[in-house]
């Protein structure tokens, strides 16, 4: 019995550890700020006086900020996975598709537009 | 400068409520986290949240007296 309550963390111990862990709780508020920074373009794009427009312009921009800064340490800390590195020949063959489209393009433009 | 939108009014609100929610965030953090370098980055956090709350208000505050009034 004695031996059982040993291994067992007391009330006490419990209530002194968080239920979300730094990584989580971070992450959460990172991923708040960027919902932020959603509802700030909106703004922006759907404001009508230009001196409100100019302020959320300035909010988001601030907004954004923060969030880089909130990625960098999450980052640092080693809390978020970036996705794999891309193949150099992956983008060897984007190059190729998107360079056919923009002469296509180009041409298209050359025959309507002076 | 001129008369706010209903909608314009309604994101200066939301954005309000927003950036009170990540104050609200950035303390919760401070409060639990052990690790300074994250405590640092969440104590400037909560300077600039609460300055941009105050530059929301201010919108409100200069275009309260352009409003549409009640009766008319």
């Amino acid at each position: 019995m004695q031996q059982q309550q040993m291994n067992q963390p007391s009330n006490q111990q419990m209530q002194h550890m968080p239920i979300l862990q730094d990584p989580d709780i971070v992450y959460s508020y990172l991923a708040d700020l960027k919902r932020t920074a959603r509802e700030y373009t909106t703004a922006v794009t759907e404001s009508n006086c230009p001196e409100v427009r100019q302020q959320f312009e300035q909010l988001l921009q601030s907004c954004l900020q923060m969030q880089g800064q909130v990625y960098q340490l999450m980052s640092q800390q080693g809390w978020y996975n970036t996705s794999s590195s891309v193949q150099s020949q992956e983008i060897m063959k984007q190059i190729t598709t998107y360079q056919q489209t923009q002469q296509k393009t180009q041409q298209l433009v050359q025959k309507f537009v002076q | 400068m001129q008369p706010l939108t209903t909608k314009e009014l309604e994101y200066i609100v939301d954005s309000m409520s927003n950036e009170d929610l990540l104050i609200k965030q950035c303390v919760a953090i401070i409060g639990s986290t052990q690790n300074q370098n994250v405590k640092q980055v969440c104590q400037t956090m909560v300077n600039q949240h609460q300055q941009h709350y105050q530059q929301l208000m201010n919108v409100m505050q200069q275009h309260q007296s352009m409003g549409t009034s009640q009766t008319q």
